[in-house]
């Protein structure tokens, strides 16, 4: 059901979505986000019905390829940018998980 | 001449004869460059180097007609598309160092038809914006009145093509990103169809929304960019397979019989007076050219902006989610295990409307939201899309305003987000629906600030839009004014 405007779930959907708000940040988008959702529930109280519609625009051409290898990048080259990566080949590194 | 109002096609026509070298062509466009970077705020990247190697091997050829239909024009290209080995920031913090390993398909097939990538234009972070003030690397100007806002999000790219920076730049237009800029800042904008450009290479925003499109001086030029970069690909499963027409070849001035359908239910108290003039002076021109201009209505169109942020806003939730610190995009933190790491991460490498819209989109999807909003919105969609469908079984084409209002004050719509929303209440749309349309422009404020004239035409039918925008401009000439910063006088 629609959310009410005073009570946008702040803390909840920002853990989500995997970002770390500042209580300052968190006070600010509470208040922008409850008057956002206000404005966007105008579709919400439209009736619309039948069935299930298509994710975009129109229906995506179902085109297939062959199951071929084809050329693609190298890993080397595909983790070029990753902030942490060694090893040959190359690997990512991330915090410890399992201790 | 000081090269500001000189068209691709005027670029090409002087290679090809001999007037002119592609060398010379690329050092007067980085010296323009260079002269108004500071102020406008309109590039964040140029690579001079790598274009001049380019135009030295333009200018090499034993047969410079061969060298391609976009043969020594320098074009810029928004840094939310892949280019390799030149840094591709969408204008974010969290891609500030990100140097693509490829470039986007619409940029290779640019470059085979002879353009030269000269360099990367700024923009609203992940193109989300309608000001081009959300970008992590500043603000970008209008040519017009520096103390206004561009357009958005693809700002640069048309404040750099208004200014003569270059004559061509490539943009994307999820809701108006493309046409918005070029009505804000008087030049062509196009937004093809929904899978008649690759998408591959272009940073994701809102996948079912985004498409590629050209920002030109003329609309020439922007059949001839179009035609260039159109087609289907491999790369993306979204893109069509229907047939490339030249479409620059069929511009012959001829708008007879086209019918032109106008939905003034949606004009409300938001349309500044100045621009519903120049907008009904522009069909008043259409008509006297031999177009049939009636009244239309377009069902639920009113729908279209709360549907369009619900959509769009989902969508971008779910791509950005690939911006975790770990692959690519910046890293903080560390401290306090992989979520912890994750969430710094996405928090310092984001900005606030970025942020913002990633918490809508992700509200929009959970448990107990979706099928309120999300699925909701996406019933209305395809409502809004079924309302342009019957429309354009009536008439040709549908005209309307590309924005409520001209160029807006730096700042103005920073700290009211649905205003600035509500700057895309006509671009939206089309959009949604996945058509065709283009912004051209149709005159100026008695401030002198550009208007821009909205045309949407039906799936695929990008010759009947182009036909008749270049019948228009033909008959009015507004290109041909530049800004004055741009060294010719100012716009009327």
């Amino acid at each position: 059901m629609p959310a009410e405007r005073e009570d946008f779930p702040i803390a909840r959907v920002a853990a989500l979505a995997r970002l770390r708000l500042s209580p300052a940040e968190a006070t600010v988008y509470q208040a922008q986000l409850a008057h956002i959702v206000a404005f966007v529930s105008t579709v919400t109280a439209a009736a619309f019905d039948g069935p299930r519609p298509e994710a975009g625009p129109g229906p995506v051409p179902g085109r297939e390829r062959a199951d071929e290898v084809s050329p693609s990048l190298s890993a080397d080259a595909a983790l070029a940018n990753a902030p942490d990566a060694s090893g040959t080949p190359k690997l990512v590194r991330v915090p410890k998980i399992i201790g | 001449m000081d090269g500001t109002r000189d068209t691709a096609g005027d670029l090409r026509t002087a290679f090809i004869d001999g007037a002119t070298t592609a060398t010379a062509i690329c050092e007067a466009a980085l010296a323009r460059i260079t002269a108004r970077h500071r102020e406008l705020g309109a590039m964040l990247a140029v690579d001079g180097a790598s274009a001049l190697r380019r135009a030295a091997a333009l200018d090499a050829l034993p047969d410079r007609r061969l060298a391609g239909p976009l043969a020594a024009v320098p074009v810029a290209v928004k840094d939310n598309i892949c280019t390799a080995g030149l840094t591709t920031t969408a204008g974010s913090r969290t891609l500030a160092d990100f140097v693509p390993p490829y470039s986007a398909t619409a940029v290779e097939r640019l470059e085979r038809a002879g353009a030269i990538v000269i360099g990367k234009t700024n923009c609203d972070e992940f193109a989300m914006g309608s000001s081009s003030e959300h970008s992590a690397f500043g603000a970008v100007r209008n040519p017009w009145d520096p103390a206004r806002t561009p357009g958005g999000s693809s700002g640069g790219s048309a404040a750099a093509v208004a200014a003569g920076l270059v004559p061509v730049a490539l943009g994307s237009d999820t809701g108006g990103s493309v046409r918005q800029p070029a009505a804000l800042c008087g030049c062509v904008g196009v937004r093809p169809t929904y899978g008649r450009v690759s998408r591959h290479g272009l940073v994701a925003f809102a996948s079912s929304l985004d498409q590629i499109g050209p920002l030109t001086l003329r609309v020439r030029d922007a059949a001839a960019v179009l035609r260039a970069i159109a087609g289907q690909d491999d790369a993306d499963a979204t893109s069509a397979e229907a047939p490339v027409p030249d479409w620059e070849a069929a511009l012959d001035g001829d708008v007879r019989g086209c019918r032109i359908g106008v939905p003034t239910h949606l004009f409300g108290s938001s349309l500044d007076a100045e621009v519903a003039a120049a907008v009904s002076s522009a069909l008043d021109v259409l008509a006297s050219k031999g177009a049939r201009v009636q009244e239309i209505t377009l069902a639920h169109a009113d729908l279209a902006v709360p549907v369009y942020y619900l959509v769009a806003t989902a969508e971008a939730s779910s791509n950005l989610a690939r911006y975790d610190g770990v692959r690519y995009g910046h890293r903080a933190g560390g401290e306090g295990g992989l979520r912890a790491m994750y969430e710094q991460s996405r928090a310092g490498g984001f900005g606030a409307e970025v942020k913002r819209r990633i918490i809508l989109g992700t509200f929009v999807l959970s448990a107990g939201y979706y099928e309120a909003y999300y699925l909701k919105a996406q019933r209305a969609r395809a409502h809004i899309a079924a309302g342009f469908t019957s429309a354009l079984a009536a008439v040709d084409l549908i005209a309307l305003p590309t924005s409520p209002t001209p160029a807006f004050p730096l700042g103005e719509r920073l700290q009211d987000p649905v205003a600035m929303y509500l700057s895309d209440i006509f671009t939206v749309g089309a959009s949604l629906a996945g058509l065709p349309a283009l912004s051209v422009p149709c005159g100026f404020t008695a401030a002198g600030l550009p208007v821009g004239l909205q045309l949407i035409g039906r799936p695929f039918d990008e010759a009947t839009l182009l036909r008749a925008a270049d019948a228009y401009e033909g008959e009015t000439g507004f290109w041909r004014l530049a800004p004055s910063g741009a060294g010719r006088s100012g716009g009327a």
